[in-house]
């Protein structure tokens, strides 16, 4: 598995994060202080008790908030001086899994799966055989035309990742992506995104799953109560 | 293929096209109201416009004053007809004022000539006007000019009063459409956010609504039209044919029955741009 310790020198981040805080409202920071580099082709696991902050961190990175104090860069743009238009096509290039799938009912697994393509402008009829050869690596060939209402919590989860790397993404991020599937299906779903790191996406994902983080050799991105740390992988410090 | 968004859910759908159903009823019987009165008013305008009156005063030799006004005015070009009004009908047209009574008949009532004049002019009226005046004593013409003054400004005021009810209708309209897609955009928050971060841009979402909007807007706009067409017609049938020798019935021609049916794009216009205005201002608030 290929290390991510380490990056070459002058590499522009696809992440930057300076001294990056968070509130919701008037409430307490539920970010204080955040400051890292996700550099290009980096695989990190975000861990953390719950509550510690790694959906608020996850939502800062997939640009769905900005940060009430610091500055946070994406593919070496400054998100606070981000127009509208900006921001759509950094998110074009970040695909996110959510915790609770956010799948479209009224469209089948295919439909949901090739969304990410559709809004991109790709021809539907084109892509659909590559959509459907993912659907199939993650076990969903035979549910192309189910809507997502038949479908079980670990189905919907794999079709949640089949969206989120259909596009190719250049960060991937995954909120508990394992957490409704059995261990086989959870090895294979990282092998996925092992594959999509192998071909240069930076890949970040928040987990409750020891197991698996002390499976790979990635590095840790810890929150403890709204505060980051950055650890190198459990194999490592196992040595 | 289905859209981005699940806009095929009851939720706001009905509204829409409930309102655009409303309006457009109402509008089409303003736009009907107003057809009938300007064809009223033109056709009466047409047929004052197309008759003299002309008043021989009462006095000596009323009837060779007459006979000889009516010589001349049968031998000028432009006449249809020239003809005296027969002392039973101006008593009759006097009755409402004076009474039928035995008396009326010895008063000294002038002579009325009805001039009907052939359509496309020629008739000399300055010139016959000047003539007869000098040649008849007592002589008076009446182009019915204040007659078809007013019906001009009652045509106005029916043009007015239904531009106001369309108006009134349209903003109303407008205000209905506006509140139902911020309903259809609560409603769809979570799509709308999970599009946005995927990518998509403001103006997809904005053209998946006005779409939808602009279809609901043109079918409830339909319905409405069909109703109020089947009212007015249910109307007519209802105040059956006009007798005879009453005023002419209103029959505006058929490019102003077609107006009718403006509301229907009318309709969809205003719904896709009240839409995509209103959802605009939404989408600016999301993240």
């Amino acid at each position: 598995m290929p290390s991510t310790e380490s990056q070459p020198a002058g590499t522009s981040p696809v992440v930057e994060f300076e001294h990056v805080g968070l509130r919701y409202g008037a409430g307490p920071e539920v970010l204080r202080d955040i400051s890292f580099r996700l550099e290009p082709g980096s695989f990190h696991f975000m861990t953390g008790a719950s509550g510690a902050g790694k959906s608020s961190l996850l939502s800062l990175l997939y640009l769905a908030l900005r940060p009430t104090r610091g500055r946070v860069s994406v593919f070496g743009q400054d998100v606070a001086r981000a127009g509208r238009e900006d921001l759509a096509t950094l998110r074009r290039r970040i695909g996110v899994v959510f915790q609770d799938f956010r799948l479209f009912d009224h469209l089948d697994v295919v439909d949901n799966a090739a969304l990410p393509l559709r809004i991109a402008g790709a021809d539907p009829q084109a892509s659909r055989r590559d959509v459907v050869e993912l659907l199939e690596w993650v076990g969903l060939g035979g549910m192309l035309d189910a809507r997502p209402a038949v479908l079980s919590g670990g189905q919907k989860q794999r079709l949640a990742i089949a969206r989120a790397v259909v596009a190719r993404p250049r960060l991937l991020l995954a909120d508990e992506p394992t957490g409704n599937v059995d261990d086989q299906l959870a090895l294979r779903l990282l092998y996925l995104f092992e594959a999509l790191h192998r071909m240069g996406t930076t890949v970040v994902i928040a987990t409750h799953n020891t197991r698996l983080v002390e499976r790979f050799a990635y590095p840790e991105l810890h929150l403890d109560a709204g505060s980051l740390a950055r650890l190198p992988s459990r194999k490592a410090r196992l040595l | 293929m289905s859209g981005l968004l699940d806009l095929s859910r009851g939720d706001g759908r009905i509204h829409l096209r409930g309102i655009a159903a409303a309006a457009s009823f109402l509008a089409c019987l303003a736009l009907g109201f107003a057809v009938c009165a300007d064809a009223l008013s033109q056709r009466l305008r047409a047929e004052l416009g197309a008759a003299l009156t002309i008043e021989v005063a009462a006095g000596p030799e009323l009837e060779a004053r007459v006979e000889a006004a009516l010589a001349r005015l049968r031998a000028a070009s432009g006449v249809a007809e020239a003809r005296r009004l027969p002392p039973e009908r101006m008593r009759a047209l006097l009755a409402p004022w004076l009474g039928e009574a035995e008396e009326i008949a010895d008063l000294p009532l002038p002579a009325l000539v009805e001039l009907r004049l052939l359509p496309g002019g020629g008739f000399p009226r300055a010139e016959l006007e000047a003539e007869l005046r000098a040649a008849v004593p007592g002589l008076s013409f009446d182009d019915h000019a204040s007659w078809r003054e007013a019906l001009l400004r009652l045509g106005l005021a029916a043009a007015l009063l239904s531009g106001g009810v369309l108006l009134a209708v349209g903003l109303a309209g407008m205000a209905a459409v506006a509140l139902a897609t911020h309903a259809r955009l609560a409603a769809r928050r979570e799509q709308v956010e999970i599009l946005h971060l995927m990518g998509a841009r403001d103006a997809r979402i904005m053209a998946e609504i006005t779409a939808d909007a602009a279809r609901l807007g043109a079918s409830g706009a339909a319905i409405g039209v069909a109703l109020a067409a089947s009212l007015i017609a249910t109307a007519a049938l209802v105040a059956g044919p006009l007798p005879p020798g009453a005023l002419a019935a209103p029959a505006p021609d058929p490019a102003s029955w077609a107006l009718l049916a403006l509301p229907v794009p009318v309709a969809a216009l205003l719904a896709a741009a009240t839409a995509a205005w209103a959802t605009r201002a939404a989408l600016r608030r999301m993240p």
